[in-house]
């Protein structure tokens, strides 16, 4: 593996751009960890923490806590993970896939299973991707820069709206 | 007597009676000498002297002859005086002339007479001859043909009167087609010569006709020109020369196209004799057999004992065997034994014994009655009950397993009818299954229930199958019934343990698949949830030194390391732990498996990640197994991890992976290296969870690997060892 650094200019095209990316994640530490992961490779969108499955579902589609928001407006990128308190993450993500709104949404699964069938299942619902969440801090910030280079600057989705 | 004959051949009373009689003839001759002096006929008294001289001679004989003539001379002489004028001399002369004359006249009349009574007796023994012949004779007239002469013998045979054979010709004697022969035989017949005997057939009286063998000669017969003939009743014995020739030729087919073998053998034991059947049965061709000794056609091991038994009875007459019937083994040509019935008969040819014996091949028949008696035996012996029916369902036969199975005895059940097995509401059942039997149907392992003597009830299964007579006629059937009580009894039970054990199973299952979904979600957890406060500590841990770095001293930052290394380490175990935990758990998907090739790719793949120099791999080609690839491959990872990791301060690492042996049949496979090797002390605890002989500072890793390899291997039904040196190398044997 090669260690590339970020180039700067993701920041300020993402930052232009000013699209949101929805990070689902239940615990604070890892919450914590990941905008600093994020932050720390220069990505300056707009990030939305939901805490659990319906607080993710309520902001992907203007409902509840969100109610009002432009369910128009889809998130550039979605990081979801899978063990989720009330609805957990596949069941999100078969909302998200059914709904024709958020059905091209990018979503990557993020989290720290590793077992075969959760990686089929979220294939099959829809994810575009599944990273496992590596222990090692700095692999897990190689690992967001990755991310971020590729679905924020590299990919390019379908655009809805 | 005899004697008494010989001595007296002289015939006292015939000698008085002659010379009586010339006593008489003397007397006579005087009276009538006195009756002519008195009555003065003149007449010579010469005449009556001869008359009387030839009366005694003929009748008296010579010796009463001449008596008679020397009487007559005396008294000649005394009563004559010589006559006148003759001298003494003269009438001497006288005298005697007339003596010596009567003594001729005697002497020619006896004479006369002896020659006659000779001729006489020469053909009153002719007569007899002819006449007491036993055979029949005849004399016949060459011209007319006609009888001449019969004897009393012809007459008899004939059956035609002497007088009615006088009026016959030969040619009526013969039957009709002889007669052309007869003329043309006594055409060519010289009339004087001697002919036969020759055969000719004659006609009796009564019409039948004989065989004669006729003898004759030519004679003359009362002037006449004659065949004497002499004719031999033939017919007897042609009669039993052919039916001699008629026996042997009727007992010579016989031997010759019977089907059993007989031979006949003389006292030295050669064979004389042996028929067709002897050469079939032994093999030998009938040349080949005949001169050679009768042990040949014997096994080795009994001609002693022939020998020994023949030699006793030729010297003592004493039997050993029945000569009736005795079965011994025989051997044929090819060496091959085959079972005899002979008998024996003894008889005389030419003033030496012989003996034949007529063999009988029972080998087919004794394998017969074998098969038979074992039949009998395995139908005497079945627990099941064998039941013979006709037709109408009455039994004719009934085996000990019948009588153990319903309780009737053979006696009671035989000539009954089967519906007395029958529970009255089965009662058509037996017209059924008896109906489908006449149409030549099987009827198998019908399970019926059948009553027994006692009342009670037998289950019974019935398999009947059709009995044909030797035409293919379908006359009844055999029926087995077998008890199934007890083993509908035992079947029952066991369907109600099966159905237990299939509900325990099902239960189990449940409980199973409940833990299973326990366990699952238990894992589940751990990887989820464990995993999130080791990422906090590391990220944070790694937060403070990037943030705040400047106000820690270099222990602080060293502490903050050891909690980063330590949640990486325990992040490790975790994940070590749940790929033992699939192992378990994870279904087992048996294919071929390519050992070999996996076993490449994962070496290209460690010099890939981890490039070493210098490090020689040899794997042996062709290695494969039937498995699961998924597992078995995750085995071969940990085992080729550990061999790269333990060689990493090897000088010249090598690496190995090959089959070494076979053990009962069963591969074994090696895993080894010339690493860092263990020592054998521990060796029982390389493949214990969490167990390390290393250091993490020596050698990193969870302890983990080589128990989810020793999983991986077990779950295959296999074995693994371990074989190490410290400092030289460790060897992981296993089998699969």
């Amino acid at each position: 593996m090669k260690w590339v650094r970020a180039p700067l200019f993701i920041s300020r095209f993402n930052y232009m751009d000013g699209k949101t990316i929805l990070v689902v994640e239940d615990n604070p530490d890892d919450e914590a960890l990941m905008l600093r992961a994020l932050r720390k490779n220069g990505i300056a969108n707009e990030i939305v923490v939901a805490h659990d499955g319906v607080e993710a579902l309520d902001y992907l589609f203007g409902e509840g806590q969100y109610a009002g928001r432009d369910a128009e407006e889809v998130p550039e990128l979605v990081l979801l993970d899978l063990k989720l308190p009330k609805v957990d993450g596949l069941d999100v993500l078969r909302r998200l896939r059914d709904d024709d709104r958020t059905k091209y949404v990018p979503v990557v699964v993020l989290t720290t299973s590793s077992e075969q069938r959760d990686i089929v299942e979220s294939y099959h619902l829809g994810a575009n991707s599944y990273v496992t969440k590596p222990v090692d801090f700095v692999e897990f910030m190689e690992a967001t820069r990755q991310l971020g280079t590729y679905w924020l600057l590299l990919n390019r989705s379908v655009n809805v709206a | 007597m005899l004697l008494q004959q010989r001595l007296s051949p002289f015939d006292w009373k015939s000698f008085v009676r002659r010379y009586a009689l010339t006593l008489g003839i003397l007397a006579l001759i005087v009276a009538v000498q006195t009756l002519l002096l008195f009555f003065s006929i003149k007449l010579s008294f010469t005449i009556p002297i001869i008359v009387g001289l030839v009366a005694a001679g003929w009748y008296g004989g010579r010796g009463p002859g001449i008596f008679l003539a020397f009487l007559i001379a005396l008294i000649s002489a005394s009563s004559t005086p010589p006559a006148p004028g003759t001298t003494q001399s003269e009438w001497l002369f006288a005298q005697i002339s007339n003596f010596a004359l009567m003594i001729f006249i005697v002497f020619v009349i006896s004479e006369r007479k002896l020659l006659g009574s000779k001729a006489r007796e020469a053909g009153e023994r002719y007569e007899k001859l002819f006449q007491n012949n036993p055979f029949p004779m005849w004399i016949y007239d060459l011209e007319t043909l006609r009888f001449l002469a019969v004897n009393e013998a012809a007459t008899v045979v004939y059956g035609y009167s002497s007088d009615e054979f006088l009026k016959m010709t030969v040619k009526d004697i013969r039957p009709e087609e002889e007669i052309p022969a007869l003329l043309d035989d006594l055409g060519k017949t010289d009339p004087q010569a001697t002919q036969g005997p020759a055969l000719w057939k004659h006609r009796r009286r009564d019409g039948a006709v004989i065989d004669v063998e006729i003898t004759s000669d030519g004679l003359l017969y009362e002037g006449r020109s004659a065949r004497r003939v002499l004719a031999n009743d033939v017919t007897e014995r042609l009669r039993a020369e052919k039916e001699l020739r008629d026996s042997e030729t009727q007992f010579r087919t016989l031997a010759e196209t019977a089907s059993d073998a007989i031979i006949t053998i003389d006292e030295s034991g050669s064979m004389s004799f042996a028929n067709a059947g002897a050469a079939r049965m032994f093999g030998y061709s009938e040349i080949e057999m005949i001169g050679q000794n009768v042990t040949m056609l014997m096994p080795e091991q009994k001609r002693g004992q022939h020998h020994d038994g023949f030699s006793r009875f030729l010297k003592t007459g004493q039997r050993n065997i029945s000569w009736k019937s005795v079965e011994l083994p025989g051997r044929h040509k090819n060496g091959s034994e085959i079972q005899l019935e002979l008998s024996f008969a003894e008889y005389n040819k030419d003033g030496k014994r012989c003996f034949t014996s007529v063999i009988r091949d029972i080998t087919e028949r004794k394998k017969a009655e074998e098969s038979l008696a074992r039949s009998a035996a395995i139908i005497a012996s079945s627990d099941d009950a064998i039941i013979g029916e006709t037709l109408e369902g009455i039994i004719n036969s009934w085996n000990p397993g019948a009588e153990r199975i319903f309780g009737y005895s053979a006696a009671e059940a035989i000539g009954k009818n089967l519906l007395m097995l029958c529970p009255p509401e089965r009662a058509s059942e037996e017209g059924e299954i008896l109906s489908k039997i006449a149409r030549g149907e099987y009827v198998n392992n019908v399970e019926t229930v059948r009553v027994c003597k006692d009342g009670t009830f037998v289950d019974v299964s019935v398999t009947l199958s059709p009995i044909s007579d030797s035409n293919g006629k379908i006359i009844g059937a055999s029926k087995i019934a077998r008890d199934i009580t007890e083993s509908k009894r035992v079947k029952d039970e066991l369907q109600r343990l099966n159905a237990e054990l299939e509900q325990r199973v099902v239960e189990r299952t449940i409980e199973l698949q409940s833990v299973n979904r326990e366990l699952e979600s238990f894992s589940y957890s751990v990887s989820h949830d464990l995993r999130a406060p080791l990422r906090a500590m590391d990220g944070f841990s790694l937060a403070l030194v990037e943030d705040y770095g400047g106000r820690l001293d270099d222990a602080g930052k060293n502490f903050l390391n050891r909690i980063r290394i330590a949640s990486q380490q325990m992040s490790r175990l975790i994940d070590d732990l749940l790929s033992l935990s699939r192992v378990t758990r994870s279904e087992i998907r048996h294919a071929e498996v390519d050992l070999s090739s996996i076993t490449k790719e994962i070496v290209e793949r460690l010099g890939e990640v981890q490039p070493r120099k210098g490090s020689v791999f040899d794997v042996q080609d062709d290695i494969k197994v039937y498995g699961d690839e998924r597992l078995l491959r995750i085995a071969l990872e940990n085992l080729l991890n550990n061999a790269w990791k333990f060689t990493s301060k090897t000088d010249k690492p090598q690496i190995s992976f090959k089959r070494v042996s076979k053990n009962n049949g069963n591969s074994i496979y090696c895993v080894s290296d010339n690493g860092a090797g263990f020592d054998m002390k521990y060796a029982d605890k390389l493949f214990g969870a969490f167990q390390r002989l290393h250091s993490t500072n020596e050698f990193d890793g969870t302890g983990i690997g080589l128990a989810t390899v020793q999983r991986i291997i077990n779950r295959h039904g296999g074995r693994i060892w371990a074989e190490g040196e410290v400092g030289k190398g460790a060897a992981f044997y296993f089998t699969i």
